[in-house]
């Protein structure tokens, strides 16, 4: 059989979710949907704010450990690389100290140009990488460690983290809430997501943070593939109410059955 | 409470909660003791998969975590390889982070005491870290050969008699990942189950998150560690470094229920 | 470097190779060995990023020693003689030997063990602090918490049973229904994300290299 057994309901439905992205893709210009605003995302203006008024910086990290090369912190990694080309733009036109705390190798090239083309934009000089962009460490604890010590020196008025982040994640936000930082949260990593939703002032929990470089690229294009993701999301749901009521009423599996076929 | 007391207990406050952990923490190391001991469910599950297997299993296993974890995950490794070779098994070890080979070769020393009586090559082997996280474990399960030539001490292996028959998931019995916090865990899942349907036992700190995918796709999901480690040390009648641990695991839950019991009394005094 | 190579070249590459990947998946195409080959080239290049990263981290801390940053020039000859001495060891005597393996137990491994026992140091304050009973939502929080940490410690196991049970169904029922929406809501957000990413709508990863 030129199908594989097992794989033959995810090929179909991996080949309704990219029509509807295209579709919603190519659309574009002509319809596009009103995408309810994260709250994690419209306040990025506040905590740029809240530095400009304090005289204080803004600490921004894509959390550590991993590369974009990854299946899966790479999606994460570049969802936080999404997310700091809005940050970076908004901090230089507000005159707002940038402090990027670094936790992955492959990611610096990329940042030095978010940097670089955030004040090429505003017709600014382009200052010393090294006081923007600083790479601490891979290792987890020493990559804490360094922000921990950071933030206690700079005293940021707001952090942003967004990316994967792992079992430091309880005292990276506590360290903010020490200093006295305005906090906003994003990962996919399930497990630490109730720290922040506890610790945190604002969170971006899981797919929110992929969504989040959507929004904030502007482009209506990436934008209309939210829609995309949220008619998947109905699909699941979906077939989640219907595969329980059928079990429960008669003990029939099929639903199980179709998606492993 | 006087006013004297209350500037005390304010200002040294930090200082007290963190004596009292310390001394929490010394005691049971300084006087031992075992609780006693219930066998939980999925050490009960993960006991009877291990026992299923057939005679001479084959089983991969992965070091995926740091030494900060090592004495989390050194009770039940030790105990579960006992019990594979008690079945005659082989296992074949591997790394899918940078500090797990160092954390394999801790364990030569620590379970040295076995391994020497076992033949390297034969018994057991030690193929390496295999770098790029899940692209890398896709890599190697889908054939061994394709991603590494040698094992960890230089040998080629094809000359160890111990691969002779395996390059690709399918050859293994059982899978079993030891990681903290889940960086590989849904990897495995995805790379293991889903496309090869082999056994997999995860033991991980972060166990909870993997919880949706047991007992289907994940056949044993080992955690709250090492307490799991101590049940299955218990069950396979040899106990170890896990069971070592209860006292000090006894102790330490108690008082941090006992500083949120009173955590909550003082504020209500407080606001009184 | 030309327009070609920077952008399109790139977005061919990973739109081939993707498309290559998902047909091997799904459809019997008889393509495993060069499957196989092509997942072992993203093994070599997650290899080759622990060079670049290896280069990133000695230019950045050369440049602190020869601008002798104030605070931070030691800490940074400190490191690079740590890395080639680690690096030397291991290319020399190899990264089984006993040598090797006695300069991590000396110094990677206790210090990690030290930083993460500040975690705790600093926990404990801090839950109790943290940890108390506001309103409905944090007593239920509260009360979720106590019965797992019981039923997830030796206390549970040793004389509150029910505990056990409670913590148990706590685990697979609750948390697992809010992991699984967790998990499927990722699912389908790296699926339009890899869908963004291969019709070229996504464009992050294909700006810039280092320069300076």
């Amino acid at each position: 059989m030129l199908l594989i057994e097992g794989r033959i309901t995810g090929l179909i439905l991996l080949i309704i979710m990219a029509f509807i992205s295209i579709y919603m893709a190519l659309i574009a210009e002509r319809w596009s949907p009103q995408i309810r605003q994260l709250a994690g995302i419209s306040v990025i203006p506040e905590l740029i704010g809240r530095c400009a008024e304090l005289g204080k910086p803004l600490h921004f990290t894509t959390g550590q450990g991993g590369s974009l090369a990854e299946t899966e912190v790479g999606p994460q990694i570049m969802a936080g690389l999404s997310v700091f080309n809005y940050v970076a733009r908004l901090c230089v036109k507000n005159g707002v100290k940038l402090i990027v705390s670094v936790g992955q190798t492959d990611t610096m090239g990329l940042l030095q140009e978010y940097v670089r083309d955030a004040y090429t934009a505003e017709g600014l000089p382009v200052p010393d990488m090294e006081e923007i962009l600083r790479f601490h460490s891979r290792n987890q604890f020493a990559f804490i460690s360094a922000v921990s010590g950071l933030m206690r020196r700079e005293l940021p008025a707001s952090n942003i983290v967004i990316g994967p982040i792992w079992a430091e994640s309880a005292q990276l936000v506590c360290s903010g809430l020490e200093v006295g930082a305005m906090q906003l949260i994003g990962t996919a990593r399930t497990s630490h997501i109730p720290f922040f939703a506890i610790l945190s002032d604002y969170v971006l929990m899981g797919e929110e943070i992929y969504a989040a470089g959507a929004q904030l690229s502007g482009d209506k294009q990436t934008t209309n593939t939210l829609a995309a993701q949220d008619v998947s999301k109905f699909i699941s749901i979906l077939l989640l109410i219907i595969g329980v009521v059928f079990f429960t009423m008669t003990g029939n599996n099929f639903i199980k059955n179709l998606l492993g076929m | 409470m006087s006013q004297r007391s209350k500037w005390f207990t304010q200002e040294y406050l930090n200082w007290i909660i963190i004596g009292l952990m310390y001394i929490t923490y010394i005691l049971p190391v300084l006087f031992p003791f075992s609780p006693p001991l219930t066998i939980g469910e999925k050490a009960t599950r993960f006991y009877n998969i291990v026992e299923s297997l057939p005679e001479e299993p084959y089983i991969l296993m992965a070091y995926d975590y740091s030494p900060v974890s090592y004495p989390l995950f050194q009770g039940l490794q030790e105990a579960f390889m006992k019990h594979i070779y008690s079945k005659n098994g082989r296992v074949i070890c591997v790394a899918f982070s940078a500090d797990g080979a160092m954390m394999y070769q801790k364990m030569e020393i620590t379970f040295g005491y076995v391994w020497n009586t076992k033949t390297y090559g034969e018994d057991y082997v030690f193929l390496g870290y295999i770098p790029g996280g899940e692209t890398g474990l896709a890599s190697f399960l889908s054939s061994i050969r394709s991603v590494i030539a040698t094992d960890f001490r230089g040998n080629l292996i094809d000359d160890l008699p111990i691969m002779k028959n395996i390059d690709t998931c399918t050859d293994f019995d059982l899978v079993i990942d030891c990681e903290t916090g889940t960086t590989l865990g849904d990897g495995f899942v995805r790379q293991v189950s889903t496309v090869y349907k082999t056994t997999l036992a995860i033991a991980c700190s972060g166990g909870a998150t993997l919880e949706p995918y047991y007992p289907d796709q994940l056949q044993a999901n080992l955690y709250p560690l090492p307490q799991v480690g101590a049940e299955y040390e218990t069950l396979i009648k040899e106990p170890g470094n896990a069971s070592a641990q209860l006292g000090v695991l006894f102790l330490g839950a108690l008082y941090f229920i006992l500083l949120f019991i009173f955590g909550n009394i003082a504020r209500i005094f407080k606001r009184g | 470097m030309s327009y070609f190579l920077r952008r399109t070249a790139p977005l061919w590459l990973t739109t081939i190779i993707s498309v290559y990947l998902f047909i091997n998946y799904y459809f019997n195409i008889g393509g495993l060995q060069i499957e196989q080959l092509l997942l072992s080239f993203a093994v070599v290049i997650t290899t080759a990023s622990l060079g670049l990263g290896l280069i990133n981290l000695s230019r950045s801390h050369i440049l602190r020693i020869q601008r002798m940053q104030k605070g931070q020039w030691y800490y940074s000859i400190i490191l690079l003689v740590s890395m080639i001495v680690t690096i030397v060891a291991g290319l020399f005597y190899g990264a089984d030997s006993s040598e090797f393996t006695l300069l991590y137990d000396s110094t990677v491994s206790p210090l990690g063990s030290t930083l993460m026992s500040l975690f705790i140091v600093w926990l404990a304050p801090g839950a109790f602090r943290a940890v108390r009973i506001k309103n409905v939502e944090s007593t239920a929080l509260i009360i979720t918490l106590m019965i797992i940490l019981i039923g997830g410690s030796p206390i549970g196991s040793a004389y509150l049973l029910d505990s056990l049970t409670i913590s148990s169904w706590l685990n697979s029922v609750l948390n697992a229904a809010a992991q699984r929406g967790l998990k499927i809501t990722i699912g389908i957000g790296l699926v339009i994300l890899g869908i963004r990413l291969l019709s070229g709508l996504e464009k992050t990863y294909l700006k810039g290299e280092i320069t300076e």
